[in-house]
């Protein structure tokens, strides 16, 4: 846990809400980020991410710092996420949605591109796409994800692989591989 | 290593989460296999794909979240109080119960619920065999003692008090919500009336300014 983190959960025990603002302030965007990718749909994940902050601070005065703030943070935001994506079996996780929110002045084919990819994470199965993501996405090790998991670092480090394996072999079928776009 | 081992790793190659040592092994068969060049490869450019995937960062409303926390403080105590009132209900239907002296009796082949004073000319014993009967234990009629009832009681109290405090301190908990939620909206107020300044300070009607 960041020093800063600690510091801000202790004010924030202590009935200090001015701290607890600054520790969404401060998490909003990873979380947010995480759930986006997560559920495919940034409305969807607005809303879980708002949820992920009520629960945080409605178990305020009961939490115990047993481990980092921001993997209870994920944990949270893990389970809901499933939650959320179980919850909506009958509707295709990550439309592409993200692939909207690509910059206005990108070229076409960089959009076609970013759907691709969207579409094909999220086709991935949850369990392969939330190491995906952990990794790639917020850059954290196998042992951080392995917390926030509750799965050994080595199952883990094969999940990714076979999540990077799927992801190659979906967008090479589609024309993404490296022979059509770098050639 | 051979190619199954090095495709294996090649993952956590691209990514930097190998050992130095194991690393060094891995990059020493690719510089020399094509075919895993090839899938190296590959990876890179999955990655770099992924890279290409637009990150939308959305923001907390807190004045939702409070109003939101309180909705379900009050939910949850309200939920709490139905239960406890239930639990003492069911305490004291008990406790009636056993003041008017139920009588639950399990005996061979049956269960006899009876309520008040068992009269002991309404069921007669049955007979048995004398070398049978004395290897039957006689049912023997619950007696509840003043003590017991005294206890039973006592725990009626012990949960009404229970309940009076979970209610204390969740109107604590409600209250400061409600103070989080009161404070928000008088700092909306003045952002509010800083932005009227604000625009009326910028944009000035022509007509009010000096005729020359």
């Amino acid at each position: 846990m960041g020093r800063d983190d600690t510091e801000l959960i202790g004010r924030w025990r202590s009935g200090d809400s001015v701290a607890f603002e600054e520790l969404v302030r401060r998490w909003q965007a990873p979380i947010s980020r995480f759930l986006a990718r997560q559920v495919g749909r940034t409305e969807l994940a607005a809303d879980l991410c708002q949820e992920v902050f009520l629960r945080v601070f409605r178990a305020g005065p009961r939490y115990r710092e047993s481990g980092a703030f921001s993997t209870w943070l994920y944990r949270i935001a893990v389970n809901l996420a499933r939650d959320a994506v179980r919850r909506r079996r009958d509707v295709r996780p990550l439309p592409d949605d993200l692939a909207q929110a690509a910059p206005a002045l990108s070229p076409c084919e960089q959009r076609e591109r970013i759907a691709a990819v969207s579409a094909a994470l999220a086709d991935l199965p949850a369990n392969l796409r939330e190491v995906l993501v952990l990794r790639h996405y917020e850059g954290m090790n196998f042992e951080q994800i392995a917390r926030i998991l509750d799965t050994p670092a080595s199952t883990l480090k094969s999940r990714f692989a076979a999540a990077l394996d799927r992801l190659r072999t979906r967008l090479a079928r589609e024309g993404w591989g490296t022979e059509e776009t770098e050639s | 290593m051979n190619c199954a081992d090095v495709r294996h790793r090649l993952a956590g190659l691209l990514y930097g989460d190998l050992p130095p040592a194991e690393a060094a092994l891995v990059e020493t068969h690719r510089a020399s296999c094509p075919t895993c060049q090839k899938e190296y490869a590959a990876l890179t450019h999955t990655r770099r794909s992924l890279d290409a995937l637009p990150a939308p960062s959305v923001r907390v409303d807190f004045s939702r979240l409070y109003a939101e926390a309180t909705r379900r403080q009050v939910q949850q105590v309200r939920r709490w109080r139905r239960a406890t009132f239930a639990l003492v209900a069911a305490a004291a239907i008990l406790l009636l119960g056993l003041g008017l002296k139920l009588e639950i009796r399990a005996e061979a082949g049956q269960l006899t619920v009876r309520w008040g004073t068992p009269s002991a000319t309404i069921q007669p014993e049955p007979q048995a065999p004398p070398e049978v009967a004395n290897n039957i234990e006689k049912p023997q009629t619950p007696v509840i003692s003043a003590e017991e009832i005294q206890r039973m009681n006592n725990l009626i109290h012990a949960l009404a008090a229970d309940v009076d405090s979970r209610d204390r301190r969740s109107q604590k908990e409600i209250a400061a919500l409600q103070m989080h939620v009161d404070a928000l909206q008088t700092r909306s107020l003045q952002r509010d009336r800083m932005m009227t300044a604000f625009y009326s300070l910028q944009f000035v009607p022509h007509d009010q300014g000096e005729k020359p």
